[in-house]
């Protein structure tokens, strides 16, 4: 039972199945993900492949401060995935609000309305920020499930680690 | 006594036959290999590089997405007929593995002349159309029993492409039939391959499976609901249609009894137009005459040989299939019919004809009989 266990808890880390929610953005950060998936950063190299039924998914990408009227549906569709489920806020206003942040109508950040996993910053974040938080969640995963990555995914240059680290951090 | 150790044996041999290799263990191993190969091909071909990091170049992503859905929460939709919501997926893929069955991998009967599949005897086609179109219609109630309008409207268009191409389908599967004289999978198979003593059918009668060919490969995409004939789950209009509410294990039976379907459709276009598992014997050489057809149907090696030619033509199949995938955007539903109504079905009607008037007329006149 052990080993199946852990078989399926690698199998978690290895194939998740991503789902896009709009919570109110501007199409900045959707755009972005889509080039992610993309024949330049190709996520799918990954595993990680986009599906269009909440109840397929793994992981939920959020985009954009969670408007009023949108909560509601956010919440929803959040408890229309099946367990085990994590949330990945794209972009400033999924993180924060972004310069939405204390308007009337907005809450400020996916995390307002539902549990979030991870967090990828910029306006919009660039494609290989997304690959990198996308990578530091699988990452994660497999620290928190138990299973330690024997080798590293992919070797990065020096200057693109650079490169993406400024990405993130702007 | 040894009457009775001798069935045990044949019992053994026969279960092993049905549950390992080239039954279900076998079906399922190359449904995921099958599933690989697509998805990478599919990316190569978009410039992408697809699966890498799970096994060698992602050969085990099929896999892991299996356990991955097996271990997850299993939901139903309070709406949703519980018990049909939950038989479906398990009818969807024992049908899928009884269809593959049928398809001649290895001698699984020596007593009769030719490669047999597990299942095979006289009109078994019609067992296979049959059952081909029972998938369909499994796909349908999935639809309406997760009483989900998503799914209403993949399953209403399932039907749509049921009543569209099924006919084309089963027309371009006459052909062959006709050609040979036979309802029997392998008999349509030996006979075309001109094997196992079986005797072949002159070379002029090959030109007539060209376009039964064609019309079949283009007839079983829309079977199989992939790209150009994916309106019925479409995930930009109705979320992946009659699959929205499945999750968890009924959607890991709904993923492999989909990529069984593609081994049945490979194979099914191996068995019928390719010459099946028949590939060195054709070669005009003294080394691969009837001597080493007896060789390869006694021992081992045989079984390994065939399996693997099936496996090289299969491959062949499906990356015809997955370039289509590429190369076409999602048609609308009435191109689809009308595609259908319009140029595939008097297509294949008009190749019927000249497949009769060539049997009946032309090949006499030419003294090929």
């Amino acid at each position: 039972m052990g080993f199946l266990r852990k078989l399926i808890n690698r199998a978690r880390v290895k194939s998740p199945y991503v789902f896009h929610f709009n919570s109110g953005s501007c199409n900045g950060c959707d755009i972005e993900i889509i080039a992610a998936l993309m024949p330049r950063l190709d996520l799918e190299r990954f595993g990680i492949k986009l599906v269009g039924s909440p109840r397929h998914a793994d992981v939920m990408l959020c985009t954009g401060p969670v408007t009023e009227q949108i909560k509601p549906r956010l919440q929803r569709i959040y408890e229309q995935m099946a367990e085990p489920k994590f949330v990945v806020a794209i972009g400033s206003c999924a993180c924060s609000g972004g310069v939405f942040r204390g308007s009337y109508n907005v809450l400020g950040g996916v995390d307002q309305a539902i549990p979030v996993t991870a967090y990828i910053p910029g306006c919009p974040p660039k494609p290989s920020a997304i690959t990198y938080g996308a990578y530091k969640l699988l990452e994660v995963l497999s620290e928190q499930l138990g299973i330690s990555e024997d080798v590293a995914a992919e070797p990065v240059a020096e200057e693109q680690t650079e490169s993406i680290k400024e990405a993130v951090e702007a | 006594m040894q009457g009775i150790l001798d069935g045990i044996v044949h019992i053994l041999i026969q279960s092993f036959g049905i549950l390992v290799f080239p039954g279900i263990f076998f079906i399922s191993f190359l449904a995921l290999l099958w599933e690989w190969i697509d998805r990478k091909f599919y990316a190569r071909l978009q410039n992408r590089m697809g699966p890498m990091h799970t096994g060698w170049h992602g050969i085990l992503q099929p896999l892991m997405d299996f356990l991955k859905l097996l271990g997850k929460e299993d939901l139903t939709p309070e709406k949703a007929d519980k018990r049909s919501f939950a038989a479906v997926p398990f009818v969807m893929l024992s049908l899928s593995i009884i269809l593959t069955m049928f398809l001649p991998i290895v001698d699984m009967n020596p007593l009769v002349p030719g490669i047999q599949g597990i299942l095979s005897f006289e009109g078994d086609v019609i067992i296979v159309l049959f059952i081909s179109t029972l998938m369909a219609i499994t796909i349908v109630l999935a639809g309406y029993f997760s009483s989900n309008p998503f799914g209403q409207t993949g399953a209403a268009r399932t039907g749509m492409l049921l009543i569209s191409f099924e006919i084309p389908l089963i027309i371009s599967m006459i052909t062959p039939a006709m050609l040979t004289g036979s309802l029997r999978v392998s008999t349509i198979m030996n006979r075309l391959a001109g094997q196992a003593g079986i005797a072949s059918l002159p070379l002029a009668y090959l030109w007539l499976l060209i376009l039964p060919f064609i019309i079949f490969i283009v007839a079983i995409q829309a079977e199989l609901e992939r790209i150009p004939f994916d309106v019925s789950h479409a995930e930009t209009e109705i979320v992946h249609g009659w699959q929205v509410e499945y999750s968890g294990k009924k959607l890991a039976m709904i993923h492999l009894a989909e990529d069984i379907m593609l081994v049945y459709a490979a194979g099914l276009a191996v068995t019928m137009f390719l010459g099946g598992p028949y590939l060195l014997e054709f070669i005009p050489l003294e080394v691969f005459s009837v001597g080493f057809a007896s060789l390869m149907a006694t021992t081992w090696v045989g079984w390994i040989y065939y399996a693997l030619v099936f496996i090289l033509k299969s491959v062949i199949v499906v990356l015809i299939l997955s370039n289509m995938r590429t190369l076409f955007a999602r048609w609308r539903i009435d191109q689809i019919v009308r595609a259908g109504w319009k140029f595939i079905v008097p297509l294949a009607l008009v190749n019927l004809m000249v497949v009769q008037f060539a049997l009946v007329y032309i090949f006499p006149l030419l003294g090929v009989v």
